[in-house]
């Protein structure tokens, strides 16, 4: 399998100067994986984990206040290679939306309220393609067609649809061009359980249909059971645990995943729960030592005074902790 | 308490003065909710769970119905609005938009215990907030001089339930209260919704879609779709075994976080949610797998199955 991703060493932070003070969010603190051609490979943490930022980085958009300090995100299309973190302007916009495409977070939010579904489609066609507008007219309506969306969305504006529908096109609008790599971010936050698994089903289409990679961000470990087939959980701006996903939930090794999988209530059982004691730490403020020891059960002496690294146990396995060291 | 909610219905009016149409957002909704016990109303955005609410707390008016609180009824209970609010406590759904981020969360809290007339002075609110505090696993000296950006969600909504807890209330109104909240936090949340009952023998109405929290927390249930009440019963008993079709989509949609299950049907999502309130006869009959002639035309009755009802003509 070819690695159509691969990130070494990034790290990105927010610099904020605010009354004289300089704050700085350590929000992606030294992460690096890979991921082949054709996977869905899914990141998991809480709020605050540094996974959405990671994304951001992913579709090189580093704005103040955050800079990449460190670090590369390599592609790698039809053998040419390309270093997200290092290109200029021109060349990004020519990669974006046809080589690698990303669905924000709270995507369903936004559409141009006063265009037309279809408007805002024939505009992305016409800026990125050399389509006449007679055939990006029926290119819009065949791709609806493919992805069994309704036609009758085309001709309503966004306010008329419900948030499940406003989501859907949303993927839809991102990857018309085809893309290689899609980033969503939380694309099923924020909707019900149906309108969930119909999204779901919706972005695996797409996935087995133009066999594209996806990298989903989600804290929601259901949705990661049911769409990704490697799973990484970040804590606190690095990856903790790394694991293809049957795995990871038959048999999570690092103290925070097992307690993130336990902590899930599920249909069927009423036994009592706890979730995990405390509170995520600051990505301004990060506790020496491992992360997570404050929070964790099995602490020693060991985790509070250095940091364990992220090392591989198995063939496709990494885990930065003590604990399981050895 | 004890809340009676008989035949509840309120009807929005929609679109423009030419396309003016009738949507009736709550259908003739009756349901009970018992003292000490978690009543969950259940269903997807817009099936009218929220609205429900609103009706309850009396920020909406009702088109039709009727609603008593421990037999008085809801117009004259809610005239007092100090002695309303003191039993009927609300918690929102995003604790980030709960509290202004200009003001103290302590500010809130005192507020509270001030105007209400719990404690007469500063030292004895202290005493009373660290109390409740207490009870959601904070203390006052966690909360002193600090603003809401200093805390995360979980730690918010913990705040916001001590904040409704100051006023000794006897019913808890709790809209979504943990789908803006971590994963990792939410159980933590649920189970004090779960002690409220138990301790306290406070009253929740507690509304959500998901359903893995509420058949971990909750008493009885009642599926909401499209302004009606598809299934109402025994939590366990109505997620365990669904009868209405509804309940069954929605049962098996919950992504279970065990990579080995999967859905093997696929989930048809192309009707446009909002054209369901204007069908004639049964709601979900666009949808339905087992839909006959019948549902078309006439909306199915209430009927009572094994100690719970269900509005769907398969029962008949």
């Amino acid at each position: 399998m070819r690695e159509i991703v691969t990130v070494e060493n990034l790290k990105a932070y927010y610099f904020i100067r605010f009354m004289g003070n300089q704050t700085t969010v350590r929000a992606v603190n030294g992460v690096d994986f890979k991921v082949c051609e054709g996977e869905i490979y899914g990141i998991a943490g809480e709020s605050g984990c540094g996974k959405s930022t990671l994304l951001k980085v992913l579709f090189g958009y580093t704005k103040p206040p955050l800079r990449l300090v460190d670090g590369s995100v390599i592609y790698d299309f039809d053998s040419q290679k390309l270093n997200i973190t290092a290109v200029n302007h021109q060349l990004l916009r020519r990669v974006r939306w046809k080589y690698i495409s990303y669905v924000p977070q709270g995507s369903m939010n936004v559409l141009n309220p006063v265009r037309k579904v279809r408007k805002i489609f024939m505009d992305v066609l016409a800026e990125h393609t050399d389509m006449s507008k007679e055939e990006a007219f029926y290119e819009v309506e065949k791709y609806f067609e493919a992805l069994g969306l309704p036609l009758r969305v085309l001709d309503s504006f966004p306010h008329q649809l419900s948030g499940g529908m406003r989501q859907r096109v949303t993927i839809a609008l991102a990857t018309i061009l085809k893309p290689k790599v899609i980033l969503a971010d939380e694309p099923t936050t924020a909707l019900d359980v149906v309108v969930q698994r119909g999204v779901i089903q919706l972005l695996k289409d797409i996935h087995d249909e133009q066999k594209c990679t996806l990298i989903i961000v989600t804290h929601d470990m259901g949705v990661h059971a049911h769409l990704s087939s490697r799973i990484c959980v970040m804590y606190a701006g690095k990856i903790v645990e790394e694991a293809p996903s049957n795995k990871m939930f038959k048999d999570p090794l690092h103290p925070y995943t097992k307690l993130l999988i336990n902590s899930l209530p599920s249909l069927g059982d009423r036994r009592r729960r706890e979730g995990i004691p405390g509170a995520p730490p600051s990505l301004s403020n990060l506790p020496p030592g491992c992360p997570f020891h404050p929070r964790c059960p099995s602490a020693r002496s060991v985790c509070m005074e250095r940091e364990p690294a992220l090392v591989t146990v198995e063939r496709d396995r990494r885990v930065a902790c003590w604990m399981v060291e050895g | 308490m004890k809340i009676v909610v008989r035949n509840l219905v309120k009807i929005f009016k929609v679109g423009s003065i030419f396309s003016l149409k009738k949507l009736t957002a709550v259908d003739n909704v009756s349901f009970d909710i018992l003292p000490g016990e978690i009543f969950s109303l259940v269903g997807e955005s817009g099936c009218g769970k929220t609205t429900t609410a609103k009706i309850l707390l009396g920020l909406e008016e009702p088109t039709a119905g009727e609603i008593f609180y421990d037999e008085t009824p809801l117009e004259d209970f809610i005239r007092d609005k100090k002695e309303f609010l003191k039993k009927v406590q609300l918690i929102q759904q995003n604790p980030f938009s709960t509290f202004n981020p200009f003001r103290k969360i302590e500010d809130y809290l005192f507020k509270t215990v001030l105007r209400f007339g719990i404690a007469d002075s500063r030292e004895k609110a202290e005493k009373i907030i660290d109390e409740k505090l207490s009870i959601v696993g904070m203390s006052f000296g966690e909360v002193r001089d600090r603003y809401p950006n200093e805390f995360s969600g979980g730690q918010l909504q913990r705040i916001s339930i001590a904040r409704a807890l100051l006023t000794n209330p006897s019913f808890l109104v709790a809209d979504e209260p943990v789908s803006m909240v971590d994963a990792s936090l939410r159980i933590s949340i649920v189970n004090l919704f779960k002690d409220l009952g138990e301790r306290f023998g406070i009253s929740v109405l507690y509304i959500t879609h998901d359903l893995s929290t509420t058949y971990y927390v909750a008493d009885r249930i009642a599926v909401m779709f499209r302004g009606n009440i598809v299934e109402m019963g025994n939590t366990q008993e109505v997620l365990d075994n669904p009868l209405h079709p509804y309940t069954v989509l929605l049962k098996v949609s919950v992504p279970i976080p065990n990579p080995e299950t999967s859905w093997d049907e696929r989930v048809d999502l192309s009707t446009l949610e909002r054209e369901e309130y204007f069908t004639k006869g049964c709601k979900f009959a666009g949808r339905c797998p087992h839909v006959k002639e019948i549902c078309k035309q006439l909306q199915p009755p209430d009927i009572e199955c094994g100690g719970r009802t269900v509005k769907c003509w398969l029962y008949k």
